[in-house]
């Protein structure tokens, strides 16, 4: 679309502009305008058709000047500051300028080689240009023709280091020196009142003097082998080539500019008259030059494209942003389509279920609930336990240690063995976690039977070590039985750790001493109740008949 | 020449378009998400009861002997009153019972407030909710064999209980006495009355709250 948009290209000389209006790279209609007051209200009218597309603007004046200079490799901003001092420097009151990169040099500095180029003189030029402007009109850039040239050179695959190209325009004979393929130098001689039988002697005069200006300019040296191209149409270019060859010793080679028009997309008839339109068309094809026009001209045309790109971007977000949204929209489609499938198999699913529950027996809750009921009430009864185990084997141990007379029996059932006895224990089955698994419990279920015991030694008269070895004798008959995992002393008759103070009177025996008290921790190991009454190797209670 | 006003008036509709497109593309990408994973959600959620459904459909075998095997032993804890409310008077007869058959000494009962109970030897109480009752018991004995004659026939009534403390003392100074009826020693146990409350009447009570 946008490839086909109509542009307008024009080439102003000092004597008339020629205007022609493009659809993509082909060429619509074109028109000529006089530099006269009549023909630039025409222009106006002309340009008011064509609201709002581009203006390209290619001159040809006799009112150009060129250098080269060369300075130091920079690069970025410093670059750009360096090529603006150097426009102010050589062309500091011209409007129209442009410094166009040649390459870099060959020597060890490899400086920057620079051909500034500018309108000396362009009050003919903004004539058209206010034109342009006053109706609005984005105008593009403004361009040297001559820089359309080395195109010209390339595109014909012309590889002689020195070219002087001789194009015959409406303007005059313009002639474009260039090195190596690239723009060094041009000059425009207008033709006035020349006849066709003068041609040739008319070309040779002014060959001669731009021969004569590159020389003093050093760009070329009398030795040099300059070569002539002449862009022709019909044979009278032939006529002139051959005159120059003879004459001047110069080789001269005539190009067919016809059939370089076709191949450029351009009908050879047109440029018969306006051979302008070769450079408008090269143009076209999208060969841009550097543009000489400050920013300040092609102010609209970059309000157009700044509009043109964040329309662009606006389009392609809507594009973007569809494709997005259609694309989880699609998704969403996909997963509610597979829930809707999942769906009617869950249901035939259940409607299967149903027909094989019917034949089930009638139930309140579901069975896993059921099962679970039974399997808590099993747990539940397997640790239904009393003291008896206790009693049994503190009854069968103080038949091997009859000194003993027990004071206080506290008997626990605990998740965990490690339990004192001044916890209060009311919900230590429910606090106390995970310590089963620590002391190698094979069954999470099954609560520890703990017994804390407190008692004395009988007929104690302050014989320490006699009752130190009672309590081990009993501790010693304890840790035999089968159904004791572990029996720990938590207090001895007497406290002989040297961490600890001892107190006493060598009398003691003599008088009342204190009671040997001491403190036993007895953990069975676990076991439901049917398997303990069989394991029990000993027990009787000593039971007191009323 | 043209002033920034008339540049930003160039341009000023096209930004705001832009900027209107970027919006609205937001949302219409947000919601688009938002269906795609209310979708994928409700896409898995199905998934997951149709695979329920097999498993269900598949076991059903299972479950009809889990049924056949279990059923009558829940009838009978239902019987029981381990299933429902609880029965305090029906443990307080039993408990008088025990007493006048063994002759013991004046027990003291008092069974504390019923409150959730989670133990850890219950690690599985599937939808069922556990309630349990503290009773602390406080009697005199003649000998340690009354304190096994009442846990004894405490056991022989059909509710589920724990007996998870007993203390046992003597007085200080004491001596056993074999020839009066008088109480040589004191006992003090704590015991978890336990219960079950029916699946349905925890959802039923979820629900409501």
């Amino acid at each position: 679309m946008l490839a086909n948009a109509k542009k307008i290209v024009l080439c102003a000389n000092n004597n008339r502009l020629l205007a022609g209006v493009w659809r993509g790279t082909k060429l619509l209609s074109y028109t000529a305008f006089k530099n006269a007051e009549q023909d630039q209200t025409a222009f106006s009218d002309y340009l008011a058709q064509y609201f709002n597309t581009p203006v390209y603007l290619i001159f040809d004046a006799v009112e150009e000047d060129y250098k080269l200079e060369s300075f130091p490799h920079t690069q970025g901003q410093a670059r750009r500051e360096l090529v603006e001092r150097k426009l102010n420097q050589f062309n500091r009151n011209s409007v129209f300028r442009a410094a166009h990169f040649i390459n870099r040099g060959i020597d060890k500095r490899r400086d920057d080689n620079y051909l500034f180029m500018a309108l000396t003189t362009a009050d003919w030029l903004n004539a058209w240009i206010d034109l342009i402007q006053a109706i609005k009109l984005p105008l593009v850039g403004v361009y040297l023709l001559p820089t359309f040239s080395q195109t010209i050179v390339r595109q014909m695959k012309l590889m002689a280091p020195h070219i002087l190209l001789c194009e015959q325009l409406s303007s005059g004979l313009r002639q474009t020196y260039l090195h190596n393929g690239r723009l060094r130098m041009s000059r425009l001689a207008p033709m006035h009142d020349v006849k066709p039988n003068q041609l040739a002697y008319f070309y040779l005069v002014e060959i001669e003097k731009t021969r004569l200006y590159l020389m003093s300019q050093r760009l070329i040296s009398s030795e040099t082998s300059l070569q002539m191209v002449l862009p022709s149409i019909d044979s009278s270019h032939h006529v002139i080539a051959s005159s120059i060859t003879q004459d001047q010793g110069l080789e001269c080679k005539t190009v067919d500019i016809a059939a370089f028009a076709k191949n450029i997309n351009l009908a050879p008839a047109l440029i018969q008259n306006n051979p302008e339109l070769v450079h408008m068309q090269l143009l076209i094809n999208g060969y841009l030059p550097d543009n000489l026009a400050p920013a300040t001209y092609s102010k609209v045309h970059s309000l157009n494209s700044s509009r043109k790109r964040i329309n662009i971007a606006t389009a392609l977000t809507a594009f973007a942003g569809i494709a997005f949204a259609g694309f989880y929209a699609w998704q969403g489609i996909k997963h509610e389509q597979d829930a809707n499938e999942a769906n009617i198999l869950k249901n035939g699913q259940l409607r299967l279920y149903d027909e094989v529950a019917k034949n089930f027996p009638s139930t309140p809750i579901a069975s896993d609930d059921l099962k679970v009921a039974v399997e808590l009430a099993q747990i539940i009864q397997k640790n239904q336990q009393t003291p008896l185990r206790l009693m049994q084997i503190l009854s069968s141990a103080s038949e091997f240690a009859s000194q003993i007379n027990f004071t206080r029996i506290r008997w626990v059932l605990s998740p965990t063995i490690l339990i004192n006895d001044n916890e209060l224990d009311k919900n230590s089955a429910q606090l106390i976690t995970d310590t089963n698994q620590s002391q190698g419990a094979t069954d999470k279920t099954l609560l520890y039977q703990i017994g804390f015991v407190n008692a004395e030694v009988k007929d104690f008269k302050g014989d320490y070590r006699e009752a130190l070895n009672i309590v081990s004798q009993l501790v010693a008959n304890l840790s035999k039985n089968e159904t004791i995992q572990q029996v720990t002393i938590l207090q001895e008759p007497v406290n002989l750790s040297s961490l600890a103070t001892l107190q006493g009177s060598t009398i003691d025996k003599k008088s009342a001493p204190l009671p040997a008290s001491f403190k036993l921790k007895i953990v069975f190991k676990q076991s439901d109740p049917v398997n303990m009454d069989n394991a029990l190797t000993s027990g009787k209670i000593d039971r007191i008949e009323r | 020449m043209s002033s920034p006003n008339q540049d930003w008036g160039k341009l000023k509709f096209p930004i705001l378009g832009l900027g209107l497109m970027l919006l609205l593309m937001g949302l219409l990408i947000s919601f688009a998400d938002q269906y795609r994973q209310k979708s994928f959600s409700a896409a898995i959620l199905q998934q997951e009861s149709l695979k329920q459904a097999r498993i269900k459909f598949q076991s059903s075998g299972i479950e009809k002997d889990t049924i056949k095997q279990y059923l009558p032993q829940y009838n009978q804890l239902i019987a029981s009153n381990f299933i429902g409310e609880e029965q305090r008077i029906e443990w307080i007869d039993n408990l008088r019972q025990i007493h006048d058959a063994h002759a013991l000494f004046n027990i003291d009962y008092s069974i504390g407030t019923q409150e959730s109970y989670k133990p850890n030897y219950l690690p599985n109480l599937g939808h069922f909710k556990l309630q349990r009752s503290v009773m602390k018991l406080n009697l005199d004995m003649l000998h340690e064999g009354d304190l096994l004659n009442l846990l004894n026939g405490l056991q022989q009534q059909s509710t589920p209980h724990v007996v998870r403390d007993c203390e046992i003392t003597r007085p200080f100074g004491s001596a056993i006495n074999i020839k009066d009826i008088v109480a040589n020693l004191k006992a003090v146990c704590e015991i978890d009355w336990l219960t079950l409350r029916d699946p349905q009447l925890t959802r039923s009570l979820v629900s409501a709250l």
